[in-house]
């Protein structure tokens, strides 16, 4: 940072905890430690966040290599892997079934809360409230830095976990009771999902302190003139992400700690009437079911907490390099109030086989399908918004359009799991996995990539290498298909299976399995590009020389170059508009800052002359 | 002087255009980890229900239902034989404890430290006699043989379901006890009247009157049905 | 090794070469001047957006023709039929709005890109336009809504009347099955009952005793009770530990001395282990006795005798186009019983016993015949003597993941025309009525009841812990 902006910085620090850190005493520069590692710079954090996301984006990408070797190339021998891996590679040179579902179990729960979690609504969050919104940080910094360092913990003891003798937790990144309940169920049992649940249970810590800062920085820290209803779509994203983890995340809390009293200390919640290899144990009273219940009232919005900061991004990038408006922004906004509430009553569609009545089956069947209505007005609202656009295809924009394509394609298999009778035949295989990695896994990330590709100039002052965006865009978009596209195929497969050479009903895809697994092998070191140009460009990127190099509405393009400590140097701008005045009366846009001219009207308050809006700005331009 | 202008300065632009509630953003935060907290409640007491709803229904001649609470709750220290006389003595002292964080946090308005300083000490008197309180039953009970894993009364999940949800929400009292003694030696030092408000006495009664309201909750669950 | 390094090499140079290329790339555009750049990217782009999509539409319908006969054939039962269908009419809604929907964005990012004397246009609003994408999908979710919850009350509703039943039962890492015998009446299960001879914890008067025995002990029948042989266990541990222990402090030979390290380790952890199985026993054997007390076992006579005719087959026999219903149950973790090709699918819980139905509607040798046809399975494999559709059976498999040993829970279903299976049953009945004979007879310790094995779960993977310790009756 140039000592000019470092100036800045220090000048509107003392602005900023004039009013909220009384306590604090903050008249001299922050040293390297306060600035870069015990932060409370929004920006800063949201940085910690994003790198931390990338490394365990890696491993989780890693762990999936691994299995993905099993399942592709069973017979490939992997006795070089023996130093690394130790006992988890078998004297033939395989990976042990243990080892397989410890990987299947980590992947899951690393790249499902670690990365599109933390990662995704953690970095964007941060770095995009106070600047979109004109506030000079988070409402509580201390929070803020506490909810990355818990999360940063939360990762440790996960990552221990990897070192035990008995292996991480290896019964499903869902943790099921009773596998997950007992010590000698699996060795990952013993000590593995202890650690699981510890370092969930400190996640979830993490995530709270989160969410609440972003709920009370978007409803309170608003500047001038900023209604809810002129807000950008990500921020109307992030709130309502935030919600959904502050009602969702806690209840998960109390299953996490049931199951650990469970495991430790002789409770009997989820256990009733086992016998596990002879041994009757003692257990009584409780029930397996109650826990799916309780982890799926979190699990199924948490689907949702990784999707919607990625619609929110991909609506505004779409806006922007289309040079149009979000076509129905208050359609795009109550579809993702709909979205949250629907998300809290769907969750038991992932229970339709455990023999629950299927009367509540029915029931979350109608939920289900339900949201996909506010999905489709989305998707149609995204297509509107390219049609009559003057599209821009940079990086971003690509991965934005990626994102829609897949979030589609997901998306519609949602509708066959959805419907109980049809789930009866997909529920736990491949085509279930197939779905969901389309829908909210590799979807999210391309969310994220957009993100990443779009704000990077805002983030560190320069550009990242374009071409080799393109290269990243275009492989990882056709990887991702000729992975998870066949993969629907593989309807009779049942998931988690170390091998299905056992059956006769599941022959017939090893050449599928390899095919998918080279592919996967190529889309992880593709991704392997994107790492090298962050960190590259980072350093030697291409710098901005431009306040508002994309000519957009939205305030974080009125801050400077390299903000400071506190964002603007001057006052806060005031806001006039909605975000999303493109190409308006033959301007190519007009920023939210400006006020309205005497006879414009804001966008929202002509009453349903919407139509005739194309009209009116084409006589604008004439 | 040039910080005492921009404090003022800072002032208008931190406070933003719309503050929807009027409230401040340490409040609002309160507010928010209250529901947030209330679902991790209510994600155990629905477990509670669940798994009640699954076992036998009291029954003197079944030694696996649910047990009769005026049997299981029926000494305190130094008597025995008075069923739930030992818990209405703790949840009065609970109540009693929200009362006296009212008034602190009505002493807090009018800037006056010294009602502040004795309110806040009856409030952590009133949740220490309850943590101790409880303490002393969870001994007792342990020493009848109830434990998270077995119950002498009936029904083990009721011992377990116990010892979980009564020492959750006994850790939410401890941590507002300590809280509290925090706010207490703060207000001591003068640090809210140098602040010129008492906002933090405030988001404590919030968090206060919240862990008193769950109590009621946790009550109905194990002593009265 | 040195051709491992060349390849890392040849990798690393291309990597940085491919890197310099991107640079001066970007390099180039800046000086041509960033609009020209922009719309010329733009362009290439958009071109490769409509090429990747004609693309994938071609790998979409060509593909899925390729591997549709590879899919597990789904006519076999009921349930397939119905199933199918709701997945034909959902396929053919989905399929419809994927080509679309996908079309229209490359198409979009092409027709619209960005060129000079292209202009966007400020079109922000449409409530005509919203609503129609608001009602039209609405419309064909509940029409999908309606049409599978039919399907699904037809197949989740109540079992008929006089439906096969059979109980199954999963456990880590294999199925069992159990007929109501004769008398069409399942008994009664404990798992506190279940020992070797007793592997699903059936409930009658001499299985009550036997447990006792097992656990226990008896000097009558001499015989040493689990408790017991964990107890001389515990001290033989003991003592070789002494042993052990001596020999790791005299012995001058290290291998020797790092061998026994190894061992004495092995057993520490056994011992460590032993007070809670005992602690288990002790408290399963408490159980035992004071659930059935005599007054006990006589209000329940009658249900004590259901169990003395049940068949334990090794493996799951229906009769054709009979409804089969099924009663599914867990003895250690979630489970799920899972037949392809009927679409049965139903989690095994433990401690809560659920159930499915279906319909078979080819019998297996039908199938056999069916796929005779089938060049893929008229080929005869090597080793083998007989073509592979001669060897057809439909397969249960796990589908809810319970451990190491998952993939490994194979279990056969055999669907008989209803001749066959009379006589299959028959025969089970009257095997086990023999070993229920016998049972009574000693009435009290039956410590050779022929109780046949369980279906053998596949070798490969199943793994026996090393630390457990096989307990022998004998």
């Amino acid at each position: 940072m140039s000592a000019e902006t470092s100036t800045h910085a220090h000048h509107v620090d003392t602005h900023a905890h004039g009013h909220d850190h009384h306590d604090h005493d903050h008249h001299h520069e922050p040293g390297f430690i306060r600035k870069y590692i015990f932060s409370e710079d929004h920006k800063t954090i949201s940085k910690q966040f994003l790198i931390t996301g990338i490394f365990w984006a890696i491993v989780g990408g890693l762990l999936s290599v691994l299995f993905r070797i099993q399942l592709g190339y069973p017979d490939a021998d992997l006795t070089w892997m023996k130093p690394f891996l130790g006992k988890w590679i078998s004297e033939e040179g395989q990976i042990v079934p243990e080892f397989y579902n410890a990987l299947i179990t980590m992947h899951g729960t690393i790249l499902v809360f670690f990365v599109l979690t933390a990662g995704l609504s953690g970095t964007f969050s941060n770095f995009l409230i106070p600047l979109m919104i004109g506030a000079r940080d988070m409402a509580s910094g201390f929070l803020n830095m506490l909810s990355y360092w818990f999360f940063f913990l939360a990762g440790v003891i996960m990552f221990i976990s990897f070192f035990l003798a008995t292996g991480p937790a290896s019964g499903g990144w869902t943790a099921y009771p009773p596998l997950n309940a007992l010590h000698d169920a699996s060795q990952g049992g013993v000590l593995g999902v202890d650690f699981w649940l510890v370092s969930m249970a400190v996640f979830i810590v993490s995530s709270l302190l989160g969410s609440l800062n972003y709920i009370t920085t978007i409803i309170n820290l608003r500047t001038k003139g900023m209604k809810m209803f002129r807000m950008p779509l990500p921020i109307w994203a992030f709130l309502l992400t935030a919600v959904i983890g502050v009602l969702s995340f806690p209840v998960l809390l109390s299953a996490a700690i049931l199951l650990l009293f469970d495991r430790n200390l002789g409770t009997s919640f989820y256990l009733d009437a086992i016998n596990l290899a002879g041994e009757p144990l003692a257990n009584a009273g409780g029930s397996p079911i109650l826990y799916q219940h309780l982890f799926w009232f979190l699990g199924h919005p948490e689907v949702y907490i990784i999707i919607l900061p990625a619609m929110g991004m991909v609506s505004e990038i779409l806006s922007v390099h289309s040079r149009k408006p979000i076509f129905g922004y208050t359609a795009m906004i109550y579809s993702l109030l709909a979205i949250t509430v629907l998300s809290f009553i769907v969750w038991a569609h992932h229970m339709f086989m455990t023999g629950m009545n299927p009367f509540i089956g029915s029931i979350f069947v109608i939920f289900t399908l339900i949201i996909a209505v506010p999905s489709a007005i989305k998707v149609f609202n995204w297509l509107t918004t390219l049609w009559r656009g003057n599209i821009r295809l940079n990086p971003p924009m690509l991965f934005a359009i990626g994102f829609v394509s897949l979030f589609i394609s997901g998306g519609l298999t949602g509708i066959f799991l959805g419907n109980s009778s049809i789930d009866i035949r997909l529920h736990d295989t491949y085509f279930v996995v197939a779905h969901f990695h389309l829908v909210m896994g590799v979807a999210a990330f391309f969310g994220m990539f957009a993100g990443v590709y779009h704000w990077f100039p805002k983030m560190f002052g320069r550009y990242m290498n374009q071409t080799l965006g393109y290269i990243h865009f275009w492989g990882t978009i056709a990887a991702a298909y000729l992975i998870f596209f066949p993969m629907h195929w593989e309807i009779a497969l049942p998931r988690r299976y170390y091998t299905h050479s056992g059956f006769e009903a599941f022959s017939g895809f090893e050449q599928l399995n390899m095919f998918i697994s080279t592919m996967a092998i190529i889309s992880f070191a593709l991704q392997l590009l994107f790492v090298f140009n962050f960190f590259y460009s980072i350093f030697f990127g291409r710098k901005v020389r431009e306040m508002n190099p994309y000519g957009a509405t939205t305030l974080e393009w009125t801050t400077p170059i390299r903000p400071g400590h506190g964002n603007w140097e001057g006052d806060i701008p005031e806001v006039h508009r909605w975000p999303y005045d493109y190409s308006k009366h033959g301007r190519d846009f007009i920023p939210q800052t400006e006020p309205l001219t005497q006879y414009e009207i804001e966008h929202g308050e002509h009453g349903d002359e919407h139509d005739s809006d194309i009209i009116k700005s084409e006589e604008h331009k004439g | 002087m040039e910080a005492a202008v921009s404090t003022t300065n800072a002032k208008e632009l931190w406070s933003g255009g719309d503050s929807p509630f009027k409230v401040s953003y340490g409040k609002i935060m309160m507010w928010y980890f209250l529901i947030s907290d209330t679902f991790t409640f209510a994600g155990l007491l629905i477990s509670y229900g669940a798994i009640r709803s699954s076992q036998p229904k009291h029954d003197e001649t079944n030694p696996l239902s649910w047990p009769d609470p005026n049997h299981v709750f029926n000494a305190g220290p130094g008597f025995h034989h008075a069923p739930l006389v030992f818990v209405t003595f703790m949840t009065f002292t609970l109540i009693l404890s929200s009362v006296t964080m009212v008034r602190a946090v009505q002493e807090g308005h009018y800037m006056n430290r010294a009602g502040v300083l004795k309110w806040m000490a009856l409030t952590i008197l009133g949740g220490l006699v309850f943590v101790l309180s409880q303490a002393w039953e969870w001994t007792h009970l342990i020493h009848e043989g109830m434990t998270p894993s077995s119950n002498p009364f009936g029904a083990y999940s009721f011992g377990a379901l116990f010892f979980l949800i009564t020492g959750f929400h006994g850790f939410h009292v401890s941590v507002g006890v300590l809280l509290n003694s925090w706010a207490f030696i703060q207000t001591y030092r003068g640090v809210f009247d140098r602040r010129g408000h008492y906002e933090m006495i405030e988001k404590l009664g919030l968090y206060w009157h919240f862990v008193d309201l769950v109590w009621v909750y946790v009550f109905l669950a194990f002593y009265l049905f | 090794m040195a051709t491992g390094w060349l390849i890392f090499i040849a990798i690393v140079l291309i990597v940085v070469v491919l890197f310099q290329v991107t640079r001066t790339l970007d390099l180039v555009g800046q000086l041509r001047g960033g609009e020209r750049t922009t719309v010329e990217m733009t362009r290439f782009h958009a071109m490769l957006g409509l090429i990747f999509i004609a693309l994938g539409m071609i790998g979409f319908f060509y593909s899925f023709p390729l591997f549709s006969d590879r899919m597990v054939d789904k006519h076999s039962s009921n349930n397939a039929i119905i199933i199918s269908k709701m997945f034909l009419i959902t396929l053919w809604v989905t399929g419809i709005v994927f080509v679309i929907t996908n079309v229209l964005l490359f198409w979009f990012a092409w027709q619209f890109r960005h060129r000079p004397g292209n202009e966007a246009v400020h079109f922000a609003h449409s409530n005509k336009l919203e609503f129609i994408w608001t009602i039209v999908p609405t419309i064909v979710l509940t029409g999908l809504v309606v049409f599978g919850l039919q399907a699904w009350t037809e197949i989740m509703g109540p079992a008929e009347e006089d439906a096969t039943v059979v109980e199954v039962t999963g456990q880590q890492f294999f199925w069992s099955s159990r007929y109501p015998g004769p008398d069409g009446k399942l008994g009664p299960r404990d798992n506190d009952l279940i020992c070797a001879d007793n592997p699903l914890g059936i409930v009658t008067r001499e299985w009550v005793e036997h447990r006792r025995v097992t656990l226990a002990g008896s000097k009558k029948l001499n015989h040493v009770g689990e408790i017991e042989v964990l107890q001389n266990r515990e001290k033989e541990i003991q003592e070789l530990i002494k042993q052990y222990t001596a020999i790791i402090d005299g012995s001058p030979n290290k291998y020797i001395v790092a061998a026994t390290q190894d061992t004495l380790a092995l057993i520490e952890k056994e011992l460590g282990k032993i007070p809670g199985k005992i602690t288990i026993r002790e408290k399963a054997l408490d159980r035992i006795n004071k659930k059935y007390t005599e007054e006990y076992i006589a209000a329940h006579a009658d249900e004590f005798t259901w169990g003395y005719d049940d068949p334990m087959p090794s493996e799951v026999h229906v009769p054709v186009n009979k409804q089969a219903y099924l009663k599914i149950m867990a003895l250690d973790v979630l489970h799920n019983f899972y037949i392809p090709h009927m679409d049965v699918k139903m989690d095994a819980v433990p401690g809560m016993p659920t159930s499915f139905k279906f319909t078979p509607l080819i019998t297996t040798n039908d199938k056999r015949q069916e796929l005779a046809n089938n060049p893929a399975w008229s080929i005869i494999e090597e080793g083998d003597d007989k073509p592979r559709y001669a060897k057809f059976n439909y397969e249960v498999a796990c589908a809810e993941l319970c451990g190491t040993g998952h993939s490994a829970m194979k279990y056969t279903l055999v669907v008989d025309s209803q001749e066959d299976y009379d006589k299959w049953i028959a025969a089970q009945a009257s095997k086990w009525s023999q070993v229920a004979g016998s049972l009574k007879l000693e009435n009290g310790f039956s410590k050779y009841a022929p109780v046949p094995a369980p279906a053998t779960p596949m070798a490969t993977t199943t793994t026996t812990p090393s630390d457990t310790i096989t307990i022998s009756l004998k």
